[in-house]
């Protein structure tokens, strides 16, 4: 009989598809029956590439609760939140596995202190070693579906885009410091002679309506939804992007990235072949992690007005040659 | 002014391969005046015909080391090495800023350190080549691509071929490399007449003919093998043997089957398939670039990992009890996936 593994997935999509070289190595093992539980938007979307793993899929308000982990013998506990361990030790669940991290470390049998900033990747991998799990591949995959093709190449030629392009991933939530700084996408992008298309996700579109007032010769799609983001990534000669959830699905999805960094830390995301290029403004305020940029309005943005936009430029022009 | 880095090189030679991702990088960044490479100097011919070999430095002892950072001046020594000696020559010669990981107690040594992840206090095994990358990550450098990579001439490549088939192999015949050393110590030794016994049925299963090599010191090894074996396997025991040399016969083969040691790392860097014999080391410690690696291991033993050079228990089951079979299943999927995948 095949060992129950529950597994609790990342919240964060970023999160989720850099796991997802262990959650496929987890799948392919043939001594293990994994459960895959987390919210319903991220797992039923990766989930038909993991054709062995059953779904426990949580909708939007739902929590978790401890018969989601009943049966299990092992847990692999990939998120942050104190709740998972709980339930899994209230669940009786005999070799819990996690980061140690906010407290979680007294509900774990086997936890992991992760210091400093380190790929998130690497940590999961780390984790599924520990566990006696051997990951031989490590770079995400994500398989473009039939679905998510349809649907962009319908909405291209909407827009009359037939012909390569450059994929903006331009959208973020509202006042978020962690989406492209338009001005600096646009200046990236100005000498661009290439189309130009601006995709953001539901309730993301703000800063791409920004960016397409300053590059008027770009098209835009709002509500883009994961299936589709692959099929567009896959589809586009190269994705410029910020150090967000949709860079990742880029890039799994086979396609060539650039990455410009904000507030955020590339220690912890840069892993794996597929990361391409990524640039970097150095201020002594950052990498700060914050949502809200903290700054007097004098210095805000400074970690994306740090980016030189005309290196940006030279390797856009030089990788789409 | 962008600051001068010399990095101290790891002292093994499987370190040192998988090192050579982030040597490349750093060599690259813009963020640097001039990137050094402070090496043993056995170990200096791994990076020969690199981008990188014109920047090692070579040192023979630790006087020597302590001398060529007074020399070079350096305004970073970025720790490669883990060792507190490495950490207290930097320190003794007034390296400004010495970064490294957080270990045998030279914390307060370093400038800049990495703690490495643990549980309860103690250290969790992971690959080194994450330690790598994060000792790397202290100076800003993000290393994305951990997959190790060496260089070797086609001069070299082309005499090592003949060398083979002047010692009796065909011309174009492919062949299994076998290093069974280690030069941790006898506790990562498998046998030599498994060694043989998997050669032997590689050979009437699948037609390749054996090579085996080793490191200076292993000729009683390579001779034990090659006698134990029944299906002519081609000794280098007499032959002159490098470490650059190596690079061509690692590259050449079909198959290459080694304890767990460098030239697994070999392998690695020349995307050859590989099935390494571990005993007492923590697999966690080398689990990277395992896309046509295979790892055999017995994880029936409470005794293993012990991480020690020497059984302390004096069966060495971790190996001793360790079969052929499981060996020769593992270098089997290997072939069978390079001729389809």
């Amino acid at each position: 009989m095949r060992e129950i593994l529950l597994i609790r997935a990342p919240s964060h999509l970023g999160d989720l598809v850099m796991a997802e070289p262990v959650l496929r190595a987890i799948d392919a093992h043939p001594g293990l029956a994994p459960r895959l539980i987390g919210p319903r938007r991220l797992i039923e979307w990766l989930g038909p590439d993991l054709p062995r793993t059953s779904l426990i899929a949580l909708d939007a308000r739902e929590s978790e609760s401890v018969e989601h982990y009943r049966g299990a013998s092992r847990a692999l506990l990939l998120n942050g939140a104190l709740r998972s361990p709980w339930l899994a030790w209230l669940a009786g669940v005999p070799e819990r596995h996690g980061l140690g991290s906010r407290g979680r470390r007294v509900l774990l049998t086997h936890s992991m202190s992760a210091p400093g900033p380190r790929p998130f990747a690497s940590v999961c991998v780390e984790l599924a070693a520990r566990m006696g799990l051997e990951v031989r591949e490590r770079e995400p995959r994500i398989r473009v579906r039939s679905q998510g093709l349809e649907l962009a190449e319908r909405r291209l030629a909407a827009l009359g885009l037939t012909g390569p392009y450059v994929l903006v991933l331009a959208g973020a939530r509202e006042h978020s410091a962690k989406g492209l700084l338009p001005e600096l996408a646009a200046a990236c992008l100005s000498g661009e002679r290439r189309a130009i298309l601006l995709a953001s996700a539901p309730g993301e579109q703000q800063p791409a309506l920004a960016l397409a007032a300053l590059l008027p010769r770009a098209s835009a799609l709002a509500d883009v939804g994961l299936e589709e983001l692959a099929a567009l990534s896959a589809r586009a000669a190269l994705v410029l992007c910020a150090d967000g959830g949709a860079r990742h699905v880029a890039r799994a999805s086979g396609a060539r990235v650039i990455t410009l960094f904000g507030p955020t830390d590339p220690r912890h995301t840069s892993d794996g072949a597929g990361s391409g290029p990524e640039f970097t403004g150095r201020v002594p305020c950052g990498p700060c992690h914050r949502e809200r940029c903290p700054n007097a309005p004098a210095l805000r943005h400074a970690c994306w007005k740090a980016v030189d936009a005309r290196r940006v430029a030279a390797e856009l022009a030089s990788a789409l040659d | 002014m962008n600051p001068s880095v010399v990095v101290r090189a790891p002292n093994w030679v499987g370190d040192m391969v998988m090192a050579t991702p982030m040597l490349l990088r750093l060599a690259q960044s813009e963020a640097f005046r001039e990137v050094r490479i402070l090496a043993r100097a056995p170990l200096a011919p791994i990076l020969k015909d690199s981008p990188l070999e014109a920047r090692v430095v070579t040192i023979q002892s630790d006087a020597e080391e302590l001398d060529r950072y007074r020399e070079l001046r350096p305004d970073i020594a970025l720790l490669y090495s883990n060792s507190l000696g490495a950490a207290w020559r930097a320190f003794r010669a007034r390296v400004p800023m010495r970064a490294g990981a957080r270990l045998s107690g030279r914390s307060w040594l370093l400038t800049h350190a990495v703690s490495v992840p643990s549980e309860d206090g103690r250290r969790v095994a992971i690959p080194t080549a994450h330690l790598l990358r994060d000792i790397t990550g202290l100076l800003g450098v993000t290393v994305a691509d951990l997959h190790p990579r060496l260089w070797v001439r086609e001069e070299i490549v082309d005499s090592e071929r003949a060398r083979l088939e002047r010692l009796g192999l065909a011309p174009g015949a492919g062949y299994v490399l076998c290093c069974p050393g280690a030069a941790y110590g006898s506790a990562k030794l498998w046998p030599p007449e498994r060694f043989a016994r998997a050669l032997d049925l590689l050979r009437e299963r699948h037609g390749l003919r054996a090579v085996v090599s080793g490191g200076p010191g292993e000729e009683a090894l390579i001779a034990a093998v090659v006698r134990a074996s029944a299906s002519e396997a081609i000794s280098l025991s007499a032959e002159p043997r490098t470490l650059e040399s190596l690079k061509a016969l690692v590259q050449g083969a079909r198959l290459v089957l080694v304890g767990d040691s460098g030239p697994r790392w070999y392998a690695a860097a020349f995307d050859v398939p590989c099935v390494s014999v571990m005993g007492p080391n923590a697999p966690e410690l080398t689990a990277s670039s395992l896309e046509r690696a295979r790892i055999v291991r017995r994880t029936d033993l409470d005794c293993a990992p012990c991480l020690r050079k020497h059984c302390p228990l004096g069966h060495h089951a971790c190996l001793r009890g360790l079969g052929v079979e499981a060996v020769l299943q593992a270098a089997e999927e290997l072939l069978s996936c390079a001729k389809s995948c």
